[in-house]
């Protein structure tokens, strides 16, 4: 299939040198992103569970599929390598945006608008993290979460993927975080 | 003094794709009887999808979009971004056929010779899209687009190459999002050709 999504990390210590790279296709859009797709193409609501567990009836949005920059919405990491499962609705362990003990700080995504390049087109999204909390964080798994609207903006769970690594994180130190979705003819 | 951490392990993990897309059609004669059925994978996203789908993560307007009359577009998120549920009839978006038979590329806006709507040669009735709700089977989810188009000419047509989907984008423009060679087919004088796309996702 031509309909690729890939992702890699790279994890850097307090002096930014690389220290792990891990880099692969993504196994893992779930069932709530091809809800959206859905409901965008036929314009018929179905019903998603949202990131809080609660069921929720999609409408044709345009804010459907929107990966803005928030603390609960784009790329975030767990902690948690339970294997996916098609019907996951958020990350095992969500690590928290903060300061504080098993927390990270989430930058500002930076997302690349769709390019061509020969016979394949693609966008990126990328999100830096950094680990303030004063101790190691281990990082198990990563994924995208998008808006969708039910009667306002509510979270899904759009791809969803366990490291065949988990990245260890040190005091000072930070993970970029990127998924690239592409498609070739 | 601290040593510094080394670069450990590069891990290349190769994976099978996640979302599929897959297309199946049935001819029938005019008596409903199946003569041919064909299917397989969709070989082609075309460059429209992915750009509407980078407009809507992003929630910006993206310029240089090329829409199906072959016009540059700038496309921003709206509900109608992927629309193509087409009723009756309707062909500025939708599921089309056509008898192009060039080789799809990734900059394709358009089909190459798609059949119009209407009685004439070469042109077949378009009838209602049907779906199906996204459904969970072991460790997948799909839902299915299905459209059929009837030859009410007075001739057979044949030589049928392609297919794919137009899609409604922003208020009022009609973006190629899927575009598929297949084998030359042929509808009868009163005959169905029944085009079927299967959206999946697969963990």
């Amino acid at each position: 299939m031509k309909y690729k999504l890939r992702y890699s990390v790279v994890v850097r210590d307090p002096k930014g040198k690389v220290t792990f790279r891990e880099k692969g296709k993504s196994r893992s859009f779930l069932k709530a992103w091809n809800q959206a797709l859905f409901t965008q193409i036929t314009q018929q609501g179905v019903s998603i569970v949202d990131t809080g567990g609660a069921a929720r009836t999609i409408d044709d949005n345009a804010i459907n599929f929107a990966m803005k920059v928030t603390t609960v919405s784009g790329i975030l990491l767990g902690t948690d390598d339970t294997p996916v499962a098609i019907d996951d609705y958020k990350l095992g362990a969500e690590i928290a945006n903060g300061y504080a003990a098993d927390t990270m700080f989430r930058e500002a995504s930076v997302n690349t608008p769709a390019v061509v390049v020969g016979n394949n087109c693609s966008f990126t999204t990328t999100r830096t993290f950094v680990n303030w909390s004063g101790g190691s964080i281990t990082v198990k798994e990563m994924g995208i979460v998008c808006y969708f609207y039910s009667g306002g903006n509510k979270y899904m769970q759009a791809t969803r993927d366990v490291f065949v690594t988990p990245l260890v994180v040190v005091y000072g130190g930070g993970v970029v975080a990127e998924y690239t979705l592409e498609v070739e003819a | 003094m601290n040593k510094e951490p080394e670069e450990k392990v590069k891990v290349e993990k190769e994976e099978p794709e996640t979302m599929g897309l897959a297309y199946s059609i049935e001819i029938k004669d005019k008596d409903g009887k199946v003569i041919q059925r064909i299917s397989g994978p969709a070989h082609s996203y075309v460059r429209q999808f992915y750009e509407l789908m980078s407009v809507q993560a992003q929630q910006a307007g993206l310029g240089g979009i090329t829409d199906t009359d072959g016009v540059v577009r700038t496309v921003i998120a709206h509900a109608y971004n992927f629309f193509c549920y087409a009723p009756a009839t309707f062909t500025l978006y939708g599921i089309r056929i056509g008898k192009g038979s060039t080789p799809v590329t990734i900059s394709d806006y358009c089909l190459e010779n798609p059949l119009e709507e209407g009685v004439g040669v070469d042109q077949v009735n378009h009838l209602a899209t049907t779906r199906t709700v996204p459904a969970v089977v072991g460790t997948t989810c799909s839902f299915d687009l299905l459209r059929a188009v009837v030859n009410n000419s007075l001739a057979i047509i044949s030589n049928i190459r392609e297919i794919g989907i137009y899609m409604r984008a922003y208020t009022s423009y009609y973006l190629l999002g899927v575009r598929d060679i297949v084998p030359s087919l042929s509808i009868p004088i009163g005959g169905t050709m029944s085009v079927k796309y299967t959206f999946s996702v697969t963990v």
